[in-house]
């Protein structure tokens, strides 16, 4: 595989993972709100 | 308990702007990895641009809904629109990251160096600490309206560093090339397989950016109605006198 190609699978495969990532944080929940009920 | 994660519900329009991303996702990748011509100067590296551009495109799109909430919040006092302007910076501020690191990637095959002090580069890297301090801003503990409304206002102002961003290539001399699609020159000096593949990229993106707003809004929805229904804490305790836990006021 040439340098190339090394580069643009990177790309890909950050890509893939980023969007994996935002996946994971709708099954899981991610943070929770530490403000108050307002007033 | 209910947990949050049971509420985010299966809702017909939303399951279809996910099947249609991945869809439009499954269709990206061979037009783009296979079909897709090489570039005559830079070679196979150029197919980068097709997750690269994408990427900022969502970013800039994702601030300009941060944009819109934010002023909502101002304007309405509604506190739906602080959920869409969170869900939205969120977004933002991913894609914004991946920006900067696939132009890195990009950046060693045809710069010969993975970062510079470039306008677009150093713009783009103020770009994100802007919206990631909106996020810290908005985690801050406090009466949620006050706290709503601070990060409201640097959601409006933040966006100005998206147009910051955007002319920086053209305000400055930058490494960096300049505009293709939003650029001055029409039309757009790019062969028509190369757009069509980075079109074809772009619509993924989108409609995968749309999807995670409009799940990630009825997550923290459910997030904040679950935690007013919750009993308020007690307040004090005979150990700590009259501290009173500062995020649970208001």
């Amino acid at each position: 595989m040439s340098a190339d190609w090394v580069v643009v699978v990177a790309g890909y495969v950050l890509c893939a993972a980023t969007w994996a990532s935002y996946a994971l944080l709708l099954r899981r929940g991610g943070r929770r709100r530490r403000t108050g009920g307002g007033s | 308990m209910r947990r949050v994660t049971d509420t985010v519900r299966a809702h017909p329009p939303r399951t279809l702007l996910g099947v249609a991303a991945l869809v439009a996702t499954a269709l990206a990748v061979p037009v783009d990895l296979v079909l897709a011509p090489p570039d005559r100067l830079q070679g196979d590296a150029q197919r980068l641009m097709y997750v690269h551009v994408p990427s900022v495109w969502t970013a800039y799109l994702a601030f300009a809904v941060v944009l819109l909430a934010s002023l909502g919040v101002l304007a309405a006092h509604d506190p739906r629109w602080d959920t869409v302007a969170v869900a939205a910076a969120e977004l933002g501020a991913g894609m914004t990251a991946l920006t900067l690191a696939e132009g890195a990637l990009w950046g060693s095959r045809s710069w010969g160096t993975w970062w510079t002090w470039d306008p677009r580069l150093v713009s783009t890297a103020l770009l994100l600490v802007l919206y990631v301090a909106y996020l810290l801003v908005h985690s801050l503990p406090g009466p949620a309206d006050r706290v709503q409304r601070r990060a409201a206002v640097l959601g409006i102002v933040a966006f100005a560093q998206v147009v910051v961003v955007h002319f920086s290539v053209l305000w400055w001399r930058s490494l960096h090339q300049p505009p293709t699609l939003l650029g001055p020159d029409q039309p757009a000096p790019i062969a028509g397989s190369m757009l069509s593949a980075l079109l074809v990229s772009l619509v993924a993106s989108t409609l995968a950016g749309a999807w995670f707003v409009a799940s990630r809004c009825e997550q923290l929805r459910a997030a904040g109605a679950a935690e007013s229904a919750a009993p308020a804490p007690r307040p004090a305790t005979a150990s700590r006198g009259d501290e009173v836990v500062a995020g649970r006021r208001g």
